[in-house]
């Protein structure tokens, strides 16, 4: 009834415009109301409209960072780009952003970054040109269910798509893709680095069957989680070509990363203040997707070198001449990379500081902590847990060996880590996400005191 | 007594392990270590040689893939796994696991999956997810606490089986209140969390029976964080 979703939207537009004028930015109630209403408002707003490009960004780590990434260097290269850059992935979320943001036209790419269990309604309403798919983790599963279901709902989506295919190679949930749904226009990104490989206690890996024949699937090298090269015991599927592949990548003294790739079977490489394997796959989709759309290697190096950490992504906040260094963590991989990234090093001897909140956006199930890599955590570090699970978290500490403090409450256990800092070092900390927003708004009222 | 060595066979540890099923084995062996013994995991994937010299075993939830692709390994194992259960060996599985050990699986669909036929049970799939905290009361363990998520609905044959009765949550079928299966020194549940962390008198009353002794005779553990852990996680909401 095209009736009712064309009066979906325009709830959503009043709702938009009413919370304009009383001072507030949503980013997903108007299109949360205009789907109330009729469910296909998002198809029903999109019908008609005109972009050039529209690129899709989904998996389970790396969406945000991925997306502000290929913003930056869209934007460097002078294209006007629409996207959901407040990270609110859900359609409603899409919806709302596309009415915040009314400009369309050839010219004006459309980039969202999408919420794995919204793609079937958001491929389906956007048409995408490119779909980009960056790694499948297990993942608050009381919420999201298993790997195999989020993989059944992407091929769900893209079944009949003719949108050209971004996919991790080294990722084989996500590399079998295109047998599942038939798509041909495949490209791939991964790395091959000799020396790289998963922690000692990585158990994060959902181990995947070959597509079809449902053979066992060995591992050559494992860099973390399920992530490599693999092939399939039949010899039916393996580790497809990768068309942009990292090569190397190590620190600077300046604390940027140096990666060094192929492209076109020719070696570059970049400065990026983006560290870590998983920005190493996610700068690799963003090469990849870049030299698709056909722009500039030197704009895209430039832009990648401009590219900040995302909210909350190894992102550093500095108040009162104090140092805070967050590292968001979600899930087993996740947390893992965090571990290996930021854990592992002797010579850093900051406090770490776990937040672990069990709420709706967390996740209300705590199973995962026992499928992290904690035991690889630098003995001897200072640790201190909080949140609603700080007990949890102890627990888990505990069965590993790891000594730690318990300060419940976030705000308080902030004080105690960063009295343990020495001098300007500040403290790492380790926060699941509505511990995060309840920190960065403490931390901004403080912000907003000493102004 | 001389401190033994005790092998915990865990079988298919890449298939059938999610929602921090590992946990379990860190726990035995953590719980072993403090107290002196050695332990060794033993894993058994598709293919291997039959375990032998096993003192305990642990099967962890899968997901539909996973069981599929350990079809017909498991039935292989089947004497095996029969024959020391029967004989008390003490073990522990865990949601997919033990749908696996009972009569049959009916899907949603209407196909239906064998099972070893070890417990007296069988599972009817259901459209909708029993997901969130559960607290089961039970006569072995006391208060059990933890976090369920599953679509199967189990049905014991015999109800005394239980390992216990929901006090929150949905439990093996969100009807008879029944939770998990205690079959000889075997226990199946839905209960992730992981189940042995924060029920820790589970995980000695596997050690114990590996040991051939009463939980009692066990070293007392500190146990630092076990209280205000099931106090935090008692409060909060289904």
């Amino acid at each position: 009834m095209k009736w009712k979703s064309q009066l979906g939207v325009s709830i959503g537009r009043v709702a938009n415009r009413g919370m304009r004028l009383i001072g507030r930015d949503s980013t997903a109630l108007p299109g949360y109301l205009a789907e109330r209403f009729e469910r296909n408002s998002l198809g029903e707003f999109m019908r008609g409209r005109v972009y050039g490009s529209r690129i899709l960004i989904t998996g389970t780590n790396g969406k945000t960072t991925t997306t502000h990434a290929l913003k930056t260097i869209l934007e460097a290269d002078g294209r006007p780009v629409v996207s959901n850059s407040s990270g609110s992935n859900l359609s409603r979320g899409v919806l709302t952003a596309l009415m915040q943001d009314n400009r369309q036209g050839e010219d004006v790419t459309l980039l969202l970054e999408v919420d794995e269990a919204s793609m079937p309604a958001v491929v389906a309403a956007a048409e995408p040109t490119h779909c980009v798919i960056l790694n499948l983790f297990r993942d608050q599963l009381d919420r999201y269910g298993e790997v195999d279901t989020t993989q059944k709902l992407l091929v769900r989506a893209l079944i009949g798509s003719g949108a050209e295919l971004i996919l991790n190679g080294d990722d084989p949930w996500v590399a079998m893709i295109p047998k599942l749904t038939g798509s041909k226009r495949t490209h791939y990104f991964g790395l091959n680095i000799d020396g790289l490989q998963a922690l000692p206690h990585d158990f994060a890996a959902d181990q995947p069957v070959a597509p079809l024949t449902q053979a066992h699937i060995s591992y050559q090298r494992r860099y973390f989680g399920h992530l490599g090269i693999y092939a399939a015991d039949d010899g039916s599927f393996k580790r497809p070509a990768l068309a942009v592949d990292v090569r190397k990548f190590n620190k600077q003294k300046t604390g940027q990363q140096k990666l060094h790739y192929m492209l076109q079977k020719k070696q570059h490489s970049i400065l990026t203040n983006l560290s870590g394997t998983y920005n190493a796959y996610n700068i690799a989709a963003v090469l990849l997707t870049s030299s698709l759309l056909g722009m500039n290697q030197k704009t895209v190096e430039a832009g990648i070198q401009s590219v900040k950490p995302a909210f909350g992504r190894q992102e550093i906040l500095s108040i009162d001449g104090k140092v805070y260094q967050f590292y968001l963590i979600k899930n087993p991989s996740g947390f893992n990379q965090v571990i290996q990234q930021a854990c592992t090093n002797q010579t850093d001897t900051r406090p770490i500081l776990f937040i672990i909140n069990d709420n709706f956006a967390d996740g209300r199930d705590v199973s995962w902590l026992w499928d992290t890599a904690v035991e690889d955590i630098q003995p001897g570090s200072h640790i201190i847990v909080s949140g609603l699970r700080a007990y949890d978290m102890a627990l888990r500490l505990e069965y590993a060996g790891l000594p730690c403090q318990v300060v419940p409450d976030p705000i308080k256990a902030l004080q105690t880590s960063q009295k343990l800092a020495q001098a300007d070092l500040g403290v790492r900390v380790l926060p699941t996400y509505t511990g995060l927003l309840q920190l960065r708004k403490h931390l901004a009222l403080k912000l907003e005191h000493t102004i | 007594m001389k401190k033994r060595m005790l092998r915990i066979a865990y079988l298919f540890p890449d298939e059938m392990s999610t929602y921090g099923d590992r946990g379990n084995i860190i726990t035995l062996v953590q719980r072993l270590q403090w107290r002196g013994f050695g332990a060794e995991v033993v894993e058994y994937r598709p293919g291997d040689a039959q375990p032998h010299n096993i003192d305990m075993f642990f099967i962890g939830g899968g997901q539909d893939s996973g069981q599929r692709v350990i079809g017909s390994s498991i039935l292989r194992l089947k004497p095996w796994l029969s024959e020391a259960i029967e004989s008390g060996m003490p073990g522990l599985v865990i949601c997919g696991g033990l749908q696996l050990l009972g009569q049959y699986f009916e899907m949603v669909s209407g196909d239906r999956v064998e099972g070893l036929g070890i417990f007296a049970l069988h599972t009817i799939g259901g459209a909708e997810r029993l997901t969130g905290n559960v607290h089961v009361q039970s006569d072995t363990f006391g208060e059990v606490l933890g976090f369920e998520n599953h679509s199967g609905r189990t049905y014991l044959d015999k109800p005394h089986q239980a390992m216990g009765r929901v006090v929150l949550g949905a439990g093996n079928n969100n009807e008879d209140g029944t939770e998990g299966i205690l079959h000889r020194h075997t226990m199946g549940t839905y209960l992730h969390g992981p189940v042995l962390p924060k029920n820790p008198v589970i995980a000695d009353w596997l050690i114990a029976g590996a040991l051939g002794i009463s939980s009692t005779e066990l070293a007392q553990l500190p146990d630092q964080f076990l209280a205000h852990a099931r106090a935090f996680s008692r409060r909060r909401p289904r």
